[in-house]
């Protein structure tokens, strides 16, 4: 932890907004994707990535900083995440597009292969889309992994620090994650070749 | 390493993820297979068509609405720097450290343990009232000094809880509010459970106060563990232990209601202060109890330091015992998300007259969320009884 981040965090225990906002500017961006990818929608992300940071305000107090900052926020953000998914399982309706899971995480069913698939896939906005979409239908465990290691870029052990999970299961559901998304994008192998990678 | 575990192992080489022996073995492979070679190849271009895609922008007004609401939770007193509401707690808090933490109890050797096991019981068998009115019989210090034999008595009696503090005068309020005051970020106040057992009292569920207090934090998920220290001078070596837990990065035990608060318990590299009770009666007590919390690697250190100052003879630790409270979590993660629903539920009807009936149930809900992240905070950390006894 630097020098100015024990400064902003002290300050911000002391109730100085301006010095936690700084403290945040870092998080805010990563923070709002982690809740993207994690409920698929913008308004519903938008709410929980603010809800995550008025949680780590008011318990910065309770902040112990023994870990790092980082950690803690994503933390947070990965519990409100994991909170609000939770809450909207016990109020779901069986939908109809609702994709399954085998129990080795490999989808057996899920929307987009049922879509007709766009014709020019070398267009990289419909890629994206696609990939969005494969992410979008794993299961969240593996989903939340796969977002703090791609979209946050962060270690397997930071990972393990923030779910607080064992090292083997970050690693083993980043690969099982990897796998079921090469399961589902495979179907369009030339997805695969290099060329439509930019 | 055979096929099987190249597959398993092909996230976290592409992620240079493996110790350089697992990764010199997936290569020894890799270069003899061609079928993981093509799975490798696969595996990379997926990673990289993932990190290709872009971050989405924060959505438009989000750092305003967010200001906002920090803002809010400030001049709310919910946020760090709360004015009202940490005030009553400062109310216990500030008791609290007059005690340091610590119950005194006088006399009897043969009841320094009676606090645990009959906190137990009691939080489990006694009525509401009994532990309030248990509470009250022993409402300030100075009486207890006075006259010792109330936390004897409640000692003994199976139902009861130990003596609890649960207000302090306002002459012992303003001063130690204003040393309070002067401490500086850094430096560790101390512990926090009649501060707890203050705020149960509002609490329908946790109406018992201190006994269920110190029961929760027995029975439930923490990490706990107790240490005796027995020594001819208790406030000195109160002082000790304390300096002690300071170089070993310990921390005093706060819980959920800290995160109401402003000050700053956590210190880093800071120390101690001084016990906040009048060194004159130390003298007459003959135990002294301070709640310490620790990390693992530190708490190893902790006790050996403890052990290396006072002597082994005089130290008695034990393995700390973890327990589960998960069932308390996901309890409060309903009761966050009931409050949710009702807020909802509320809204919806639109009735003018429910808005008061919203506030308190957000209020309710954040309360409820706090004590959510309080368990979690603490659950990576060993919370320590430290009870100092008079040889």
């Amino acid at each position: 932890m630097d020098q100015n981040e024990r400064l902003l965090i002290s300050k911000a225990k002391a109730g100085d907004v301006e010095a936690f906002e700084q403290l945040i500017e870092a998080y805010q961006k990563k923070v709002y994707n982690l809740a993207l990818r994690m409920t698929g929608n913008q308004d519903d992300a938008a709410d929980l990535a603010q809800e995550a940071f008025i949680r780590v305000f008011r318990s910065i107090s309770g902040f112990k900083e023994q870990s790092s900052f980082s950690t803690w926020v994503y933390r947070i953000t990965t519990n409100v995440c994991l909170d609000e998914i939770r809450k909207r399982k016990n109020r779901k309706v069986i939908s109809i597009d609702e994709e399954i899971h085998m129990d080795d995480g490999e989808i057996k069913r899920q929307v987009i292969s049922e879509e007709p698939l766009p014709d020019e896939l070398a267009e990289r906005e419909e890629l994206r889309s696609i990939v969005n979409a494969a992410i979008n239908s794993l299961p969240e465990d593996q989903r939340i992994v796969l977002t703090l290691r791609d979209l946050n870029g962060l270690s397997y052990d930071e990972i393990a620090k923030i779910l607080d999970c064992p090292g083997g299961t970050v690693k083993s559901r980043i690969n099982r994650a990897r796998q079921a998304l090469r399961n589902v994008l495979s179907a369009r192998t030339e997805l695969l070749i290099d060329d439509y990678v930019k | 390493m055979n096929c099987a575990d190249v597959r398993e192992n092909i996230s976290a080489y592409a992620d240079d993820e493996l110790s350089a022996g697992e990764r010199q073995l997936f290569e020894e492979h890799i270069s003899s297979c061609p079928e993981c070679r093509k799975e490798l190849d696969d595996m990379v271009r997926i990673i990289k068509l993932c990190s290709s895609i872009p971050l989405h922008d924060l959505p438009e007004g989000f750092r305003d609405e967010l200001h906002e609401k920090l803002t809010a939770a400030v001049s709310k007193n919910h946020g760090p720097a709360g004015a009202d509401k940490p005030k009553r707690k400062w109310t216990a808090r500030t008791f609290a450290s007059i005690a340091a933490g610590i119950l005194l109890i006088f006399l009897g050797g043969s009841i320094v343990r009676f606090g645990l096991l009959s906190v137990k019981l009691g939080a489990k068998s006694s009525a509401p009232a009994e532990t309030a009115s248990a509470a009250g019989a022993a409402e300030s210090p100075a009486e207890t000094t006075a006259d010792g034999s109330a936390g004897i008595a409640m000692a003994e009696a199976e139902d009861s809880v130990p003596i609890q503090f649960s207000e302090a005068t306002g002459e012992m309020r303003d001063t130690t509010e204003a040393e309070m005051n002067s401490m500086e970020p850094g430096k560790l106040f101390a512990s926090q459970r009649s501060s707890e057992a203050n705020r149960s009292c509002e609490d329908d569920e946790r109406i018992n106060g201190l006994g269920l207090v110190m029961a929760e934090n027995q029975t439930i998920n923490y990490k706990t563990s107790e240490m005796y220290v027995n020594a001819e001078d208790p406030a000195a070596a109160l002082e000790t232990v304390m300096t002690l837990a300071t170089d070993n990065n310990g921390t005093l035990y706060s819980d959920e209601n800290d995160l109401y608060g402003g000050d700053q318990r956590y210190g880093q590299g800071g120390y101690l202060d001084k016990p906040q009770f009048d060194v004159s009666q130390a003298g007459s007590m003959t135990q002294l109890k301070l709640v310490l919390t620790f990390t693992e690697t530190d708490y190893d250190n902790f006790t050996a330091a403890l052990n290396d100052t006072f002597g082994a003879a005089n130290v008695q630790t034990g393995a700390f015992v973890i327990e589960d409270r998960t069932d308390e979590l996901n309890k409060l993660a309903e009761q966050a998300n009931s409050y949710d629903q009702a807020i909802k539920d509320l809204e919806e009807k639109g009735d003018e007259g429910s808005a008061a009936e919203i506030d308190k149930l957000k209020k309710e809900k954040e309360d409820a969320d706090r004590r959510i992240e309080s368990l979690r905070l603490n659950s990576d950390f060993i919370t320590v009884d430290v009870y100092i006894n008079k040889k």
